[in-house]
């Protein structure tokens, strides 16, 4: 019987070997390479001023597109391949990332992202200082990212963190690829299936949490802390397998309970994994204390206390160390417990109400994006389940971080948390329904079907993680503005503008006073300077008003707001005694402000 | 066969590569001091400390899976990082480079030490 399965392997590899462009494997070698140059190049020499409603997709050259196809087509020709070619598989994904979550670093003069400007200047704070403020913001109540990043950099020297800001994206994902791929394998032995949810989670992976921030690092450390849970804690690997051939059956592992000091150690570095998350960033360890209760109640976690444990960390460190932060809005925090529907439509009816215009496609394209990934892996599951597999401890993995949604909105992100969370499971799940279309034995149906759902899943990519790239993307004309006003403005100062979506704060975040007066679509632009007069009139120190090209395109996406208000605003600030303009380029304006009365506030 | 997927000695950082990781902390401690540009610095330090730390830790947590040991030297790493700037703030110690030379230093001195003799010099210590 066993020789007969052996035969029966043989004829189908050599079947395969027969097939014209299954030869072609070859030159796949030289495919990740060409695709990696060449698209490269073609981001580096992009437009960024054609960057438009739709966000980053417009700007993206054809030939990258070119690229993604047929990096796909041979990453499935690799795929089909016996034996898989880990190496080569490892290079396709590499370079898909790199064209997909790489691209605005290549294309752009400036790193992305106000918020990650503003974690700069968290940084910098900390670094300056060896203090945190968690009075002037909550986030410094989790200062481990922070005050980790700030022994990084100070220690090694690094005061521009521009490089930084624009790599780190890339890296956060590209550290969570080794994690998934083991998850994965922890779940099956078709040595396929975690190739081809890495290759589903990096155009899945949306969300765009990426950034230079705790949640990128909690994320890290949530991936690291489940790989140890899952390989020497969790359930059995063949627990999820399909129908798989041997020849493509994952190298063996034994996977016994470890022996009572090697357990000891593993506990041990989940703690510390544990303790740096817990430290980092007030939302993960949530996730991790129910991904834990979840895999305990389903039996598939040996470590029964687990759970507990973690949720007594998580809970004394809240109250002890983050005192500032609950102190005074117990209402805000747990002012949502229950409220699944407001939450729900903070998180996503809003959001798609608010855009106008070809913008309206980008929430609406991330709303597709999250029921594709959720059908793929509803799709899965129903297979697992169909061939009798036990699919409850990876689903509950999938489900569980969406328990979130009942207890607040996180400001209207906790959606966006929750998906990212469930995507490493979701990405087994979604490609155990996919291996079975590189099974099919129609070549073309193989060529075609994961190809396409590749470009597919791409461009939907580009547009729902980059779609605010209008006013998410930072002008190089803004950056220069703003060290120009922190070299001149005296401390104390206010700045203010007409929309929260600045780069500033990147320094110096306790020296001054920050107020954004967001315009309104038909409000009169008299009155809105007023507004903005008796502000900056309030402060002896002085005020400027800074007016940069991504506020006005937040303005007018976003709040839909024309930009000839913004026009007729600055005609009027031109015309007005009160406002001397200090800098002017394309990008950026910035009025300095001098009291009426002749007393000159700012030096 | 080691028991369950285990054994005594990290698989990346080995005894063979071991030496070439101390080094590399110590060239990056040596570094760290000199009035070099941040660029070369970083160049060195940077990969270092991310990866040598975790490195060393996973080397003593018995695991024979190189893919796991580089899939978590760099969480361990920064976790480590965190741990050390988090003691640094509390204590009112804040010395950045300070705490990156202690850090690199400890993991090179763990890094010259054989894991595999510590746990035979407990196992006799125990038998007597």
């Amino acid at each position: 019987m066993v020789a007969m399965k052996e035969l029966a392997v043989t004829v189908e590899t050599r079947r395969r070997r027969r097939v014209p462009w299954a030869n072609a494997r070859l030159a796949s070698w030289a495919v990740p390479p060409s695709c990696a140059l060449v698209g490269g190049i073609a981001l580096a020499r992009g437009d960024p001023d054609a960057v438009g409603d739709l966000g980053l997709i417009s700007a993206i050259p054809l030939v990258v597109f070119a690229c993604l196809g047929l990096l796909s087509a041979s990453f499935v020709l690799v795929l089909r391949a016996t034996p898989l070619r880990r190496s080569l598989l490892a290079a396709h994904v590499l370079v898909l990332l790199l064209l997909l979550h790489g691209a605005p670093s290549l294309l752009e003069q400036e790193p992305r992202f106000a918020t990650a400007w503003l974690h700069a200047g968290f940084v910098d704070q900390i670094a300056q200082t060896g203090q945190t403020l968690p009075g002037l913001d909550a986030r410094f109540n989790w200062p481990g990212f922070f005050a980790g990043a700030a022994v990084l950099l100070r220690g090694i020297g690094i005061d521009d963190p521009a490089q930084v800001l624009r790599w780190a994206p890339l890296l956060f994902v590209l550290l969570a690829l080794a994690p998934v791929y083991l998850i994965a394998s922890s779940f099956t032995r078709d040595a396929r299936i975690p190739w081809l949810a890495l290759w589903l989670f990096v155009p899945a992976d949306w969300v765009g949490q990426d950034y230079f921030s705790p949640q990128a690092l909690g994320f890290t450390l949530f991936l690291a802390f489940m790989v140890v849970l899952l390989r020497w804690f969790g359930p059995a690997r063949q627990a999820l397998a399909v129908r798989t051939r041997p020849s493509l059956a994952a190298e063996s592992s034994s996977r016994a309970s470890p022996t009572a000091p090697a357990q000891a150690g593993l506990i041990a570095l989940l703690m510390l994994l544990y303790g740096a998350m817990v430290w980092s960033h007030q939302l993960t360890p949530y996730f991790a204390v129910a991904a834990t209760t979840a895999l305990v109640l389903l039996g598939a976690c040996r470590m029964r206390t687990l759970p507990l444990l973690l949720a007594v960390i998580a809970i004394a460190f809240v109250s002890y160390l983050a005192v500032p932060y609950w102190s005074g809005h117990l209402g805000d925090i747990f002012g949502g417990v229950g409220k699944l529907g407001s939450t729900v439509s903070s998180n996503v009816a809003d959001r798609v109400a608010v855009a106008s215009g070809t913008y309206q496609w980008v929430p609406r394209t991330r709303i597709l994006m999250t029921v594709a990934v959720w059908a793929l892996t509803l799709l899965g599951a129903g297979m697992l389940w169909w061939h009798g597999r036990r699919v409850l401890p990876l689903l509950s993995l999938v489900v569980v971080p969406y328990s979130v949604l009942a207890l607040q909105s996180y400001g209207g992100e906790v959606l966006l948390r929750a998906y990212i969370f469930a995507l490493p499971f979701a990405a087994v799940l979604m490609g155990t329904a996919l291996v079975r279309v590189v099974d099919v034995n129609v070549n073309v149906a193989a060529a075609v079907v994961l190809p396409l759902l590749t470009l597919v899943l791409c461009a939907g990519f580009y547009v729902a993680r980059f779609g605010n790239e209008a006013f998410e993307m930072v002008r190089p004309g803004e950056v220069a503005a703003l060290k120009q006003l922190y070299r001149s403005a005296p401390p104390g100062a206010t700045f203010a503008s007409l929309d929260s979506n600045v780069p500033w704060r990147f320094t110096g975040i306790e020296r001054y006073d920050y107020a954004t007066l967001p315009i309104g679509p038909r409000a009169p632009t008299g009155g809105y300077l007023e507004r903005v007069r008796r502000l900056l009139a309030g402060n002896p120190d002085g005020g400027y008003l800074v007016i940069t090209h991504g506020q006005i395109e937040s303005a007018r996406l976003v709040r839909g707001v024309p930009p000839r208000q913004v026009v007729e605003l600055e005609r009027r600030l031109d015309r007005d005694p009160g406002f001397t303009p200090v800098y002017r380029d394309r990008d950026a304006r910035v009025y300095r402000f001098v009291d009426p009365a002749g007393v000159v506030h700012a030096r | 066969m080691p028991a369950s997927g285990i054994r005594a000695h990290g698989a990346v950082a080995s005894v063979r590569v071991a030496p070439l990781l101390a080094a590399s902390c110590l060239v990056s401690v040596a570094l760290l001091a000199a009035p070099v540009p941040a660029g070369v610095r970083a160049l060195v330090a940077l990969p270092t400390v991310l990866l040598v730390p975790g490195l060393c830790v996973m080397r003593r947590v018995p695991v024979r899976e190189p893919l796991v040991d580089l899939a978590l030297a760099v969480p361990v790493s920064a976790a480590l990082i965190v741990a050390v700037a988090q003691a640094a703030l509390y204590l009112g110690a804040w010395h950045p480079r300070a705490a990156l030379v202690v850090l690199l230093l400890a993991s090179a001195a763990s890094l010259t030490s054989d894991p595999r003799s510590w746990r035979r010099r407990r196992r006799r210590g125990g038998a007597r």
